[in-house]
């Protein structure tokens, strides 16, 4: 009986600790990609199987990818909210306990061995004036929440992109069972 | 109040043993903390080094590799960047800013790095911080030269002086360039970073020391002067590495990518806060075990202190006893051993500290020439006060034991008859 009440008691503190505070949106990186790109009529008549890394079709191929991802749009709706995302931290600037500024990535490895993951797919986090996170490894996970800003530049691309001021970053737990 | 001065009489009594198992704690102490020290010094110059830079280009090889010769100058590039690619990067839509490193000379062991002045401008270091001039001006023609703060420092050179440059990156060069000296007009700020060690040159003047040099050797017979030289013209064919500033930071992937998969000259770009922290990654395992050497290390001596505590306890029977007879209760007894090895071990401590301390000093020439490390002790850091206070738990629990049997045998030994 008394088992039975501290266990949910425990359950509901932990509950309690996993779900965000209502302000705040977690964010899927697929949330950060509009509708409809990338354009399907892209991979219309190609057969990604058949490629070979060396053939000039699938050269021309990525070459139009990589482009594309160059030219990858951004959702603006995102502007100004306060969102929770988890991803791959890339450390840019900092000493030698703690980064203030970091890339975060969907995906592990991103920017070695395959194209890098497009302009909406990455997003450059600074942390809020005074806060720093603990990176531990290269590409350690990490949630960050802050408040996202989304800037686009109709002349340079470069410019367009998403920018996240964080004031805290935690190590990533994976939440299972929601 | 006589307890206490007995027990240190009875200390004093036993100093032999006593400066031993201090010694013992002392070294121990000393190997963890700098162990300790050595590893976060490292870890600080290596992260206090470069900032601002988001892309280190060189000739393909490691990351790790090119990160460590073009920013740190320790090992050998295995190629150059070819001055055409350097012009291809610079004129990128999204590249901000270059600067162009070119290595391989040194003055006395220090390197000689030919570079623009672009680099005053650019590089970066600690959070954010720019080269200064503590004296001088920034190089302009082509026979002169900047030096670093530690350069200046330990060679003795100062404005207006000549320099003669050698070829190589050896402290004793055979071949030197002496017919074209050099002329200091600027030294730099203290920086606590690799730019102390080096001696900075125009490119241009790089490529003049070199300019009747063919495949790594002077062409016999052929001496051009350093008047003529002048009027030739220097731009180089290649340069070792480029540190690159892009218009946007979130535009480093692309960036990198094409970097990486030129196809006219097999170039790598690598992020200079990644390829650190692999770094970091790839030498946690050889800290790791440096510092479970060092707490075994510690463990031993705390043994040893036990050793002695306890062998020292059949010996001193007879003294608890006369402590008993003189009114000390079974618990002072206790509380006395337990002081004891507290005694010792913050003894040891503080010897150790000292050790240190002294070795650095007299270390930190050496260190700061051949690491570019500058290592400072004091004051200690919180994680060193957390070492220190396991040392003392450790003592306290060491003493738990004989203090036990001390107490015991103050029962036993004040009942019983013989004695």
């Amino acid at each position: 009986m008394i088992r039975s009440l501290f266990r949910s008691l425990a359950a509901a503190a932990l509950l309690s600790l996993a779900l965000p505070s209502a302000a705040e949106i977690t964010l899927e990186w697929d949330d950060m990609i509009p509708e409809g790109w990338p354009p399907p009529e892209l991979f219309e008549g190609i057969n990604i199987d058949e490629l070979q890394d060396d053939d000039p079709e699938a050269i021309e191929f990525f070459a139009k990818i990589e482009q594309l991802w160059d030219e990858a749009p951004v959702v603006e709706s995102l502007d100004g909210k306060r969102v929770r995302l988890p991803g791959y931290a890339i450390p840019l600037e900092g000493d030698s306990r703690s980064v203030t500024s970091f890339l975060l990535v969907p995906y592990f490895g991103a920017c070695i061995h395959v194209p890098p993951p497009p302009r909406n797919q990455t997003v450059l986090v600074n942390m809020a004036e005074g806060k720093t996170a603990r990176i531990r490894h290269a590409f350690f996970t990490v949630w960050v929440t802050g408040t996202m800003s989304v800037e686009t530049s109709e002349t340079d691309l470069a410019l367009t992109g998403y920018t996240i001021t964080a004031d805290k970053v935690v190590p990533y737990e994976p939440e299972y069972g929601d | 109040m006589t307890v206490l001065s007995l027990a240190r009489r009875s200390l004093w009594n036993r100093r032999g043993t006593a400066a031993l198992v201090v010694c013992s704690v002392a070294l121990s102490v000393a190997l963890l903390l700098g162990v300790e020290r050595l590893r976060t010094e490292a870890r600080e110059s290596f992260a206090n080094t470069l900032s601002g830079v988001d892309l280190i280009v060189g000739a393909r090889s490691g990351p790790i590799n090119l990160l460590l010769y073009s920013v740190f100058r320790l090992g050998d590039p295995i190629n150059n960047v070819s001055w055409a690619s350097y012009e291809r990067i610079a004129e990128h839509p999204q590249v901000a800013w270059t600067v162009p490193l070119s290595l391989g000379d040194s003055l006395r062991g220090f390197p000689v790095l030919g570079t623009t002045q672009a680099y005053f401008t650019h590089y970066r270091y600690g959070r954010d911080q720019s080269l200064s001039l503590a004296h001088g001006e920034i190089f302009d023609g082509i026979f002169d030269a900047v030096l670093g703060a530690e350069v200046a420092r330990r060679l003795g050179y100062d404005l207006g002086d000549e320099i003669v440059l050698a070829h190589g990156t050896s402290a004793v060069s055979l071949t030197q360039h002496d017919d074209k000296p050099f002329r200091v007009v600027g030294v730099l700020e203290r920086t606590g970073t690799p730019v102390d060690n080096t001696v900075h040159i125009s490119l241009a003047g790089m490529e003049a020391i070199h300019v009747d040099w063919r495949g790594g050797a002077p062409i016999p017979g052929l001496s051009i002067s350093a008047e003529r030289v002048q009027s030739m013209d220097l731009t180089p064919d290649s340069i070792t590495a480029v540190m690159v500033g892009l218009t946007s930071r979130r535009a480093v992937f692309q960036v990198q990518r094409q970097i990486n998969t030129d196809r006219d000259e097999a170039l790598m770009a690598i992020m200079p806060g990644l390829t650190l922290q692999q770094l970091w990654d790839l030498m946690r395992v050889g800290e790791n075990a440096l510092l479970a050497v060092s707490a075994l290390v510690m463990l031993v001596a705390l043994t040893v202190m036990l050793t002695a505590l306890l062998t020292g306890l059949n010996e001193r029977r007879r003294e608890m006893a006369l402590l008993r007879a003189l009114g000390a209760r079974p618990w002072q007894i206790f509380a006395l051993i337990i002081g004891e090895s507290l005694l010792l071990s913050i003894l040891g401590a503080l010897l150790g500290v000292v050790l240190l301390q002294g070795l650095a000093l007299g270390a930190s020439g050496w260190l700061s020439g051949q690491l570019g490390l500058t290592v400072t002790l004091w004051p200690p850091t919180l994680h060193e006060m957390k070492i220190l206070a396991i040392l003392f738990a450790g003592g306290i629990l060491v003493g738990l034991w004989p203090a036990w049997r001390a107490y015991r045998n103050a029962l036993t030994d004040g009942m019983a008859i013989r004695m």
